[in-house]
């Protein structure tokens, strides 16, 4: 941590090569809070690079209270929130291009999660892992966004309680009820699929 | 225990920060309960689904794709080097550009008088003395108009040569003077302003006038010139002759002083106020009942403008301000004038209504025979009844 310290200061004193290890370092961590929250992996890649490049520019705010990895965690998750709740706002079509589309089935399979919702005949291949995985992740971007943020922060990035509380400065009582809310209304939702395992 | 309460703790359960009699109590629950185990049992499933799916590794050369974002300058950082950069040449440029804006707007400054004019009206307004200064009240002997400070100054010097133009100074200081004045005449009367370099007040056009005589003639010569205000006027001419000041009237054509002729109101014309100007310039000062102004500018209408249609009603209301002045023999003159040059007028009863009054006023008994003859030539008009009820109750 230390070293991310020194590596801080010295992108704080404009050196791109210092940010550019650090963006090394955690960038598995913010793309796949990005990919889980938004299921699309170009979309994933533009708002870890924004997120990244606000937390570039926001060094000098920075005081090394806490460690980085908090601080970078917490920016991450305000910017899903906030660009997640920006794209609800903004019709529909305006959140993509043709290929972005194309790119998006084929990485959720909505239609997929659709006919086993409705009870269409599921074929055992698609209770297969990478098929279950692609269910997971369709039924997770069905969950409310604060739900599905603190679950992928829990579950699949693996904070503490105390270091989701951190960053989403919520209290740890706040974190703990709104964690098993989402996990109830997670097993809800994945049960069906889950059964005939 | 009951099963929505062991139901509530699956999350803490789960995360294994149970421990002690509630994980006790819990974990019995569960080995009884056949409905809660299922249901956990479907709780770690789903958890351990949503935990499989893991991390994702963005693509290749995410980083460095991310380190070019961070060196690209923004558009406005561009706007900003291009702007600035190199310094040694963009900053002489912004600084000569900027010398040279600053002096084109101090050169259309200068030769803008509606600017200039502008600033003057719409600043700090002038101390209440300097409003006061321009035109005091003449005492009833001696003349109408106290001379201006410009006047002094100029008497100081009699014999010298009148300068080509006056000191810059001087000039700026009767602006000043003259603005708050302006302002007061020009804003409630809505017509349109005079030329720019004509001030308005009559120090203002005194001075203007001083400004544009011919320069270097000296006053001598000029006052050989410039008839006198007593030679020059006619029938109508106001009873005091006496120049109200020696030097400068002299030198500079004073049509309000001394009517000057036709042609000499001509050749002033452009350097004088319009006769619309004059003419609604009395009018205002009458109607606000500064008299002695209005006097001063129906005079130099009617000198300056004999021509005009309104020169009858011109004379008719500058004979009432000299009434509103209590200068009565001077209104008998006014009246008596305006009677003789324009006996065809609409305005001769009026004339005659007001002569015979002002007669009387003076003690004069032959006001009674002047309303006598007004209620016998004019026996319709609306002086006639007025002039009945005078003669019941002043020529019984």
């Amino acid at each position: 941590m230390d070293e991310d310290r020194s590596l801080v200061d010295r992108a704080r004193a404009g050196d791109t090569q210092a940010f550019e290890t650090l963006v090394r370092r955690y960038q598995r961590w913010v793309f796949t809070l990005a990919l889980r929250m938004l299921g699309d992996r170009a979309e994933a890649e533009d708002m870890a690079q924004e997120i990244l490049l606000k937390a570039y520019r926001g060094l000098g705010r920075f005081k090394g209270a806490s460690r980085f990895s908090t601080w970078l965690y917490s920016i991450a998750s305000h910017h899903c929130l906030n660009s997640l709740q920006a794209r609800r706002r903004r019709p529909a079509s305006s959140s993509g291009g043709a290929m972005r589309s194309q790119a998006r089935a084929e990485e959720d399979s909505p239609t997929a999660v659709d006919q086993l919702a409705n009870g269409a005949p599921r074929a055992d291949a698609m209770l297969e892992r990478a098929e279950l995985a692609r269910v997971v992740q369709a039924e997770l971007r069905n969950l409310r966004a604060d739900h599905r943020l603190i679950l992928i922060l829990r579950d699949i990035q693996g904070l503490s309680y105390e270091e989701i509380a951190d960053a989403l400065r919520l209290e740890l009582g706040t974190v703990r009820s709104r964690l098993h809310r989402a996990r109830m209304e997670m097993k809800t939702r994945l049960t069906p699929y889950l059964k005939s395992e | 225990m009951k099963c929505d309460q062991v139901r509530q703790a699956f999350s803490d359960l789960y995360d294994e920060r149970l421990s002690g009699p509630p994980l006790v109590t819990i974990t019995q629950h569960l080995a009884t309960c056949q409905d809660c185990r299922a249901e956990w049992t479907d709780f770690r499933k789903a958890m351990l689904a949503v935990s499989d799916l893991g991390g994702a590794e963005p693509s290749l050369g995410f980083a460095a794709r991310v380190r070019q974002r961070i060196e690209t300058p923004t558009r406005f950082q561009r706007f900003l080097h291009g702007f600035f950069f190199p310094l040694r040449v963009k900053v002489p440029i912004q600084a000569l550009a900027l010398l040279l804006v600053a002096f084109a707007g101090v050169l259309l400054y200068q030769r803008s008088p509606e600017l200039r004019r502008g600033t003057e009206l719409y600043s700090a307004p002038a101390p209440p003395a300097a409003r006061e200064a321009p035109v005091t009240r003449p005492a009833p002997a001696g003349p109408p108009v106290t001379k201006p400070p410009a006047e002094e100054r100029l008497q100081t010097t009699p014999s010298e040569p009148v300068p080509a133009s006056p000191p810059r100074a001087a000039l700026e200081g009767e602006r000043d003077r003259a603005a708050p004045a302006f302002r007061e005449e020009v804003k409630p009367l809505e017509k349109p302003a005079p030329p720019a370099d004509v001030p308005k007040t009559e120090e203002a056009v005194r001075e203007n006038r001083a400004k544009t005589a011919e320069p270097d003639v000296p006053v001598g010569r000029l006052r050989q010139v410039a008839p006198p205000a007593a030679e020059s006027g006619g029938p109508g001419a106001p009873s005091q002759p006496a120049p109200r000041a020696s030097a400068v009237p002299q030198a500079a054509p004073k049509p309000r002083e001394a009517p000057a002729s036709g042609k000499e109101a001509q050749t002033s014309a452009g350097q004088l106020r319009s006769a619309d100007e004059l003419y609604f310039d009395a009018l205002a000062d009458s109607a606000r009942q500064r008299y002695d102004r209005s006097i001063e500018d129906f005079r130099a209408f009617i000198a300056e403008h004999p021509g005009d249609t309104r020169v009858p009603e011109a004379r008719l209301r500058l004979a009432d301000a000299y009434v509103a002045e209590r200068r009565q023999a001077e209104a008998v003159q006014e009246y008596e004038t305006l009677i003789r040059d324009f006996p065809g007028s609409p305005l001769l009863p009026a004339a005659l209504f007001k002569l015979g009054q002002a007669r009387l006023d003076l003690g004069d008994r032959s006001g009674c025979q002047v309303l006598r003859d007004l209620t016998t030539r004019y026996p319709q008009a609306a002086e006639a009844a007025p002039a009945r009820q005078t003669l019941a109750v002043r020529c019984p």
